[in-house]
């Protein structure tokens, strides 16, 4: 209780207060313009924590980094640019919502199911870091592995149209990982004797290519034709439309209620990320669903279910962090630059030598949380203002920002252009009507996979039994089998009626 | 639009709060009279960037210039590295280096470059390659883990950056001490060092102590062997590899450096500027609360550890 | 324009090129005398597994006409010239950044890009071609400290 009580007395000054709102509007509105994204964002602001007391800057980090995971569903939803590549998630749906002219109700469940996630993962955090770290430990090679391919399978079986097709946009995007410099054994691979590809193909290229520009260059095709509408988008001015009502709370309650605890566990696994559980989220959401045909079409439930995982990674995330000194991502990866260099040495001491720090973090965790609730809500009415900028301002603006934040966070022109490279891939991909995701998620994931099989097989001596012999990655295969088993049993079936 | 406009005024809150705002100097001097750039070739928030980044905080504001820091990844740190190499030798792009980028790679694969094409500013912090596991193994200290591995071949996994100073470290004593680890390849400390802690492997070769610090302290890991010169100050009771009869030492470096085009003079202002700043106390303060050794070498003698380093590795490597 | 079969096209053109990757990687990939799995393992696996599903598409192709995915592209070509064209402007634009500079590059390729997306309202056009590009680039220095282009033509 006294620890408590110190920490809320530290916490409670004003500066600190005021350095939260500061990293939250900057997060939501960094996560908010395409191209611009979260770790950079946390990255360039780094130099600011060194001059600040470690309290102030990380609470600043964190603002930055809720606001920011939040943020990237804003431009998901209103113009189908995710901002983040977890809002990738959200824009299947939350901008199908908004071309019917429902974003307020799309932009007000987001700023609900992600507030939610984060409480609940800050609770976990609060309540139970020490346990969960432990569980995370039991993640070696092979558990890694088996998660790696369980995912793949959830998220490629519900891709939409075509299975096909969704296969093999998810290996494309895992052949795309692949370029570079060999993890394994260092050697270079698939760089066609072009110097730059050692560096392999950056993420951040991706993302802003295949979603963002390719995006841009759907939206140019409508200056061919006569009579385009100036505006991006039309807002419903019902307020029904603008509004989530309580019975549609209920509805997508459940969805919600899955999605969290799936991302606060994906945030406690290091190495795995918030993108991995929206997707994964958006998918189990689908399967359990009792209006699967909704989803793609507008479902709220898959707006819900996609931002209460995203945004319950936020809290979790930083379990490996504090108990472990281990960063999961690139974000908290700098939090664990900003806190050593104020000499707070994040692990399994952190606890016991600087509790006041600690529960100072956990309060600070939670007010963010609530300031991010009301950050979020007044500024609703200006993101949707900005829609509002004809399309022949807007795109160009777009453009150009994927273009600078592609250089800034790459510096390097042959990463741009790799960038547009994407954009035109991501744009043939949309024609021939293959979806994008699944290509993000194998990039994600590809590495991961193939590493933990890697290491796996390095440590059994080249023996299969490693996989099945450990529970947990034998529970996760089997499950992965059951779940290819019944969906390939359901595909049979749907053939065989179109037959008769 | 909106939103740029929105972050203008989040920018006036920041810089009033941080007041971190660089004023431009009124006279132009000769060097440097426009912003720097530090090209630091690892991610951000790893220790080579945390420790680019303060310099660059402290030798900004000797120079009387912004010192701007851009992580340029890929390619084991290769093509950050090549990428001040190919940008103009003016002296205001400088390489925040390391052994892993500016050593090791040229050795394993075609970069385009060597060290020597590099000068020297200064090296400003070193440390040690630290061998150590979780409490669960069937060894609790460097002879013993010698003895086991010599009696049970191959049995013993370790992870470990591959081609980087902790790898080679670990190869180096396996020959010399007549044994063989596996090596299990990690993305980098950050995930090789979980992987020994859940016993997944039984050992971890880390780059520096600081990524285990906290698990010895806190009684979760033990550190077996150090490959220094010395014991070292945190972990009096670990030996270090040559007291175990194995000249092997490999100390991870940070320091600074240029292309070899540049003006002798400007690297002369950039030298006397680092010199300087290492005697800061805002350096000082760093190095203690961050847990960072300071090891301040001027830049002729960071070209010649270099030169023998290059040659060093070069043996081991190619057999 | 002629309509097309979007999978026959897309299912040919990946089998195409996986045809190419497989013939290719071998060669791409260097591999050491390691006991393990080779780097070229997952590759080749990969390719191969988009090659099957390629041949898959296109056999979809070919026997079904009334599949949702079988639809086929219809494409104008006043479309295709604006995509194009978009497509070459970017990659202008991002050619020529260093040479020019951030500033003068942004204010072209914003008028440009305006033109292109239908926009000819030149009060709007001009406001925003010449405020946008100092903004961002301010933003960018003076929060982040991180320097854009500022052009070599006229130095």
């Amino acid at each position: 209780m006294d620890q408590i009580l110190v920490g809320l007395e530290q916490i409670l000054q004003l500066q600190n207060i005021l350095l939260m709102i500061v990293g939250l509007i900057v997060g939501i509105v960094i996560g908010a313009i395409p191209g611009l994204n979260v770790p950079l964002a946390v990255a360039l602001a780094l130099p600011f924590t060194f001059s600040l007391p470690p309290l102030a800057g990380i609470s600043m980090l964190i603002g930055i980094y809720k606001g920011g995971t939040y943020g990237g569903s804003i431009s998901a939803i209103l113009l189908n640019v995710p901002g983040t590549p977890a809002a990738a998630a959200t824009a299947i749906d939350g901008n199908a919502l908004a071309r019917q002219g429902k974003a307020g109700k799309a932009l007000k469940l987001s700023i609900y199911a992600s507030v939610f996630g984060e409480l609940v993962s800050d609770i976990v955090l609060i309540v139970a870091a020490a346990q969960v770290s432990r569980f995370a430990l039991k993640f070696g090679p092979p558990e890694f592995f088996a998660l790696g391919l369980f995912a793949l399978t959830i998220i490629g079986l519900i891709s939409g149209t075509g299975l096909v097709r969704g296969i093999i946009a998810g290996a494309l995007g895992f052949l795309l990982s692949m370029v570079g410099i060999d993890p394994v054994e260092g050697g270079a691979r698939m760089t066609f004797d072009i110097y730059e590809l050692s560096g392999g193909l950056k993420f951040i290229a991706l993302i802003i290519g295949a979603f963002a520009i390719s995006e841009a260059l759907v939206q140019v095709e409508k200056s061919a034709r006569p009579g385009t509408k100036l505006k991006v988008l039309e807002i419903s001015p019902h307020k029904a439309d603008n509004n989530v009502s309580k019975a549609e709370f209920m509805q997508v309650l459940p969805a919600m209620l899955r999605g969290t605890p799936l991302g606060v566990a994906i945030g406690a696994i290091p190495g795995l990320g918030s993108s991995i559980a929206a997707f994964l989220s958006y998918g189990l959401a689908k399967k359990l669903s009792k209006t699967p045909e909704e989803f793609g079409k507008g479902s709220l439930e898959g707006v819900a279910a996609a931002e209460s995982a995203n945004n319950a990674v936020t809290g979790s995330t930083l379990i490996p962090l504090l108990t472990l000194g281990i960063p999961g991502d690139v974000i908290t990866a700098i939090m664990l630059g900003a806190l050593t260099v104020h000499g707070i040495v994040p692990g399994p001491t952190l606890f016991q030598q600087q509790g006041d720090f600690v529960s100072a973090l956990f309060i600070c965790m939670l007010i963010v949380t609530f300031l991010h609730f009301f950050v979020a809500m007044l500024g609703l009415p200006l993101f949707i203002r900005a829609v509002r900028i004809p399309r022949g301002i807007l795109f160009p603006l777009v453009i150009v920002l994927c273009v600078t934040g592609a250089f800034v966070a790459t510096s390097s022109i042959f990463d741009t252009m790799v960038m547009l490279g994407f954009g035109v891939l991501g744009y043939l991909m949309v024609k021939f009507g293959f979806p994008i995701a699944p290509m993000l998620i194998g990039f994600i994931l590809g590495p991961l996979v193939e590493m933990s099989l890697r290491q796996s097989l390095i440590i059994s001596g080249n023996s299969l039994d490693i996989f099945f012999t450990r529970p947990v990655s034998a529970t996760l295969l089997t499950l992965t089998l059951i779940i290819i088993i019944t969906v390939g049993w359901q595909r049979f079936k749907e053939l065989k009626q179109n037959e008769n | 639009m909106f939103n740029l406009r929105k972050s203008k005024l989040v920018v006036a809150a920041m810089l009033g709060i941080a007041t971190l705002a660089s004023p431009e100097p009124v006279v132009a001097q000769s060097f440097p009279d426009k912003p720097i750039t530090f090209v630091v070739p690892w991610g951000a928030g790893g220790r080579t960037d945390i420790v680019g980044r303060m310099v660059s905080n402290v030798m900004g504001s000797i120079l009387e210039q912004p010192i701007a820091v851009v992580n340029r990844t890929g390619g084991r740190g290769a093509v950050g590295t090549k990428s001040v190499l190919d940008g103009e030798a003016d002296g205001y792009t400088v390489l925040v280096t390391t052994p892993g980028n500016q050593i090791l790679a040229p050795l394993f694969n075609d970069v385009g470059f060597v060290p020597s094409d590099f000068r020297g500013i200064g090296r400003v912090a070193s440390g040690s390659v630290i061998f150590a596991s979780n409490m669960d193994q069937p060894f609790t200290d460097g002879a013993s883990l010698i003895e086991y591995a010599r009696a049970n071949p191959g049995a013993v996994t370790y992870s470990a950056v591959k081609n980087n100073l902790p790898w080679l470290a670990a190869e180096s004593l396996a020959e010399k001490a007549g044994i063989k680890f596996r090596h299990v390849p990690a993305g980098g400390d950050s995930e090789a060092v979980p992987m020994a802690l859940g016993g997944h492997v039984n050992l971890v070769a880390s780059s520096s102590y600081n990524a285990i610090a906290s698990q010895i302290e806190g009684g979760e890991m033990r550190a077996l062997i150090v490959f220094a010169n010395e014991r070292m100050e945190a972990l009096p009771d670990t030996p270090t590899a040559i007291e175990l009869g194995y000249a092997v030492t490999a100390s991870p470096w940070t320091g600074i450096a240029v292309s070899k085009g540049v003006p002798e003079d400007r690297i002369e202002i950039l030298r006397n500027a680092l010199a300087e700043a290492m005697e800061t106390k805002s350096i000082l303060n760093f190095a203690n609360s961050s847990g960072t050794t300071l090891s301040y070498l001027d830049g002729p003698g960071f070209e010649a550890q270099w030169d023998a380093e290059f040659t060093d590795f070069q043996s081991v490597v190619k057999k | 324009m002629r309509e097309i079969n979007k999978n026959i096209w897309s299912g040919g053109v990946l089998l195409g090129l996986c045809v190419v990757l497989i013939i290719q990687i071998p060669g791409q990939v260097g591999t050491t005398t390691d006991d393990s799995l080779s780097p070229a393992f997952l590759p080749m696996l990969v390719t191969a597994l988009i090659a099957v599903m390629s041949v898959f598409l296109i056999v979809q192709g070919v026997l079904t006409k009334d599949i949702a995915t079988a639809t086929p592209v219809k494409q104008t070509f006043a479309e295709i010239g604006y995509v194009g064209l978009c497509i070459l402007v970017m990659i202008i634009y991002v050619g020529i950044l260093k040479w020019v500079g951030f500033i003068v590059a942004t204010f072209a390729v914003i008028v440009v890009l305006a033109l292109l997306y239908g926009n000819r309202n030149w009060l709007q056009i001009l406001i925003t071609a010449m405020v946008a590009p100092p903004a961002i680039m301010l933003f960018f220095r003076y929060t982040m400290l991180v320097l854009l282009p500022e052009g070599t033509l006229f130095n």
